[in-house]
C-alpha cells in the first residue's frame, strides 16, 4: 500500500503566548524555542530556526500525521520556501497475532518410521511477501563422530505453502534441509529480504492455510545412522516484498 | 538554506527506510527425533539371516565319522552383512551339535561336535574371532570393539572345525535326521 502527499510550508514561528524567552530581550517575533532575542544574532538564527522548522514539518509529514496539523507560520520580513514533500507508506507485513510459524516435534525412530508435519501460520501481509527458512544443521543431527559407513545426519524435506486473500494465488516450493543451511541452494533459503525467499504475490491477511512442512520417509541411505537423539531448528523469516 | 533541506531530505529518506527492515519477522520451529540402538541384517533390514548346509553322508567306509566335513562346511562360505547403529556391539556364538535323536550303545555315537568361529570385520579394534565347541555352554556375548564396518560388503563370517566324535573309534548310529545349528547373535551392546 503506498500512498502519499505534499505541503507547502512557509514563514517562521510565531512567539506563542505565554512561552519563556532567553536572553536579555523581549522584543518580538523569534520563535520562543529558539531562545535567542539580541539584535545581532536575530537574524542568524532565525533563518536557522526557518530551516529546523521546514525539516521537523517534512519528517512530520512523512510519518503519516495529517497535513492539516501542520502549522502555517508567519513572519513579515520572511521569506518563502517551498518544500515538495512525497512520501512512501510502506503496507505491514508479519505473521498475524498467534499465526507465527513455531512449535517442536518429535518423531522417535524415525528412521523406521520416516515423518510428516505441518507447522501452521497465518500471514499478516497487505501486499506481496516472501518466506525464507534456514536450518541450522542441514539436516536432523545427532552429535559424536562416526567412522565411514555410517552418519550422524539424517535427510529430510522442507516444504512452504504460501495462500493469498483471494485462496487462489498460492506459492508453494520444497527443498532438501541439507539445501537450507544459510549459504545454500534452496530457492527460498534464508533470510528473507524483498528479494529472497518464496515470493507469494498477493496480499495474505488472516488467511488460513499456509503451512510449513517437514517430512522423510523411512531412511533407505546408504551409510547407517548412527543411534542417537536427532535435532534441527528451522529459523522462518519473512519480509514485504513489494 | 540549500544544504538545510538536504539534510531535510536526507532526514526523510532514512526514516522511509525503516518499515522495510522492520518487517522482517522470524518464527522458529524445532525437530527431534531418535535412532534406536539396534541392528540389522542387510539388505532386507531383517533381524534373521538362516542358512544351511546339508553334508550327505556323515560316516566313512568304516562307520565312523568320515574326514572333510570342515571342508565342506567351509567352502560353503557362509557370510552375511550386519550392520548396527551402536559403536560397540556384541557377538555370541552357540553351537549345537550335529545329533539324532537315535539312541547310542557304547562304542556307538549319535552326536558330531564340532567349533564354530565367528570372524567379523571391524572399522577399528577387532576382539574376535568369537567361537563356541559344541560341547561347551554357549559363548557369551562378546563386545567386538568398534563398529560393523559397513562398506557394502558381507563383515560376519562363519566357519566351523574340528567335527569329531566322542572317541574316534565310535561308530554313527544309522540315523537320517542328524542336524545340528551355530546360532550367532549380533546385539547392540552398551
Amino acid at each position: 500500500m503506498v500512498s502519499g502527499h505534499s505541503t507547502m510550508l512557509s514563514g517562521a514561528h510565531a512567539r506563542s503566548a505565554g512561552a519563556k524567552v532567553i536572553g536579555e530581550s523581549s522584543m518580538t517575533a523569534a520563535p520562543t524555542w529558539c531562545g535567542v532575542n539580541s539584535w545581532r544574532n536575530r537574524l542568524h538564527f532565525r533563518r536557522i530556526c526557518r530551516a529546523v522548522l521546514a525539516a521537523a514539518a517534512i519528517i512530520y509529514g512523512i510519518v503519516g500525521v495529517s497535513v492539516a496539523e501542520a502549522q502555517t507560520i508567519y513572519n513579515p520580513d520572511s521569506t518563502t520556501l517551498q518544500v515538495q514533500v512525497a512520501a512512501s507508506v510502506g503496507g505491514r507485513c508479519g505473521f498475524a497475532d498467534g499465526g507465527v510459524p513455531t512449535g517442536t516435534f518429535n518423531q522417535a525412530d524415525f528412521d523406521q518410521t520416516g515423518f510428516s508435519h505441518d507447522f501452521i501460520f497465518t500471514l499478516d501481509c497487505t501486499g506481496p511477501s516472501r518466506m525464507a527458512v534456514v536450518s541450522s544443521n542441514g539436516g536432523l543431527k545427532t552429535a559424536g563422530t562416526v567412522p565411514t559407513g555410517y552418519t550422524t545426519t539424517a535427510p529430510y524435506d522442507v516444504a512452504l505453502h504460501l495462500v493469498a486473500n483471494d485462496g487462489v494465488t498460492t506459492a508453494d516450493a520444497s527443498c532438501a534441509a541439507a539445501t537450507l543451511a544459510s549459504g545454500s541452494s534452496c530457492s527460498f533459503v534464508g533470510p528473507a529480504s524483498t528479494s529472497q525467499g518464496l515470493r507469494l504475490t498477493a496480499p495474505s491477511t488472516d488467511k488460513v492455510g499456509s503451512y510449513l512442512r517437514v517430512s522423510a520417509p523411512a531412511y533407505a541411505g546408504s551409510d547407517q545412522l548412527a543411534a542417537g537423539t536427532y535435532v534441527d531448528t528451522l529459523t522462518v523469516t519473512l519480509s514485504a516484498a513489494p | 538554506m540549500k544544504k538545510i533541506i538536504l539534510s531535510a531530505l536526507v532526514a526523510g529518506a532514512a526514516i522511509y527506510a525503516v518499515p522495510a527492515s522492520a518487517q522482517d519477522v522470524t518464527g522458529t520451529v524445532n525437530l527431534s527425533g531418535s535412532v534406536a540402538p539396534k541392528c540389522l541384517v542387510v539388505p532386507s533390514n531383517g533381524d534373521t539371516y538362516t542358512d544351511s548346509i546339508n553334508f550327505g553322508e556323515l560316516a566313512g567306509p568304516d562307520g565312523t565319522l568320515r574326514s572333510g566335513l570342515d571342508t565342506d562346511f567351509n567352502a560353503k562360505a557362509f557370510a552375511f552383512r550386519v550392520v548396527c547403529t551402536t559403536p560397540d556391539p556384541t557377538v555370541s556364538v552357540d553351537a549345537d551339535p550335529l545329533a539324532t535323536t537315535t539312541a547310542a550303545d557304547t562304542g556307538y555315537d549319535n552326536s558330531i561336535d564340532y567349533t564354530a568361529t565367528v570372524t567379523v570385520t571391524t572399522t577399528g579394534t577387532n576382539a574376535g574371532p568369537f567361537a563356541n565347541a559344541s560341547d561347551t555352554p554357549a559363548g557369551t556375548a562378546t563386545a567386538i570393539g568398534s563398529r560393523l564396518a559397513n562398506n557394502g560388503g558381507n563383515n560376519v563370517a562363519i566357519s566351523a572345525s574340528n567335527f569329531h566324535t566322542n572317541n574316534p573309534t565310535d561308530l554313527l548310529v544309522a540315523a537320517n535326521d542328524y542336524a545340528g545349528k551355530i546360532t550367532v547373535v549380533i546385539a547392540p551392546g552398551a
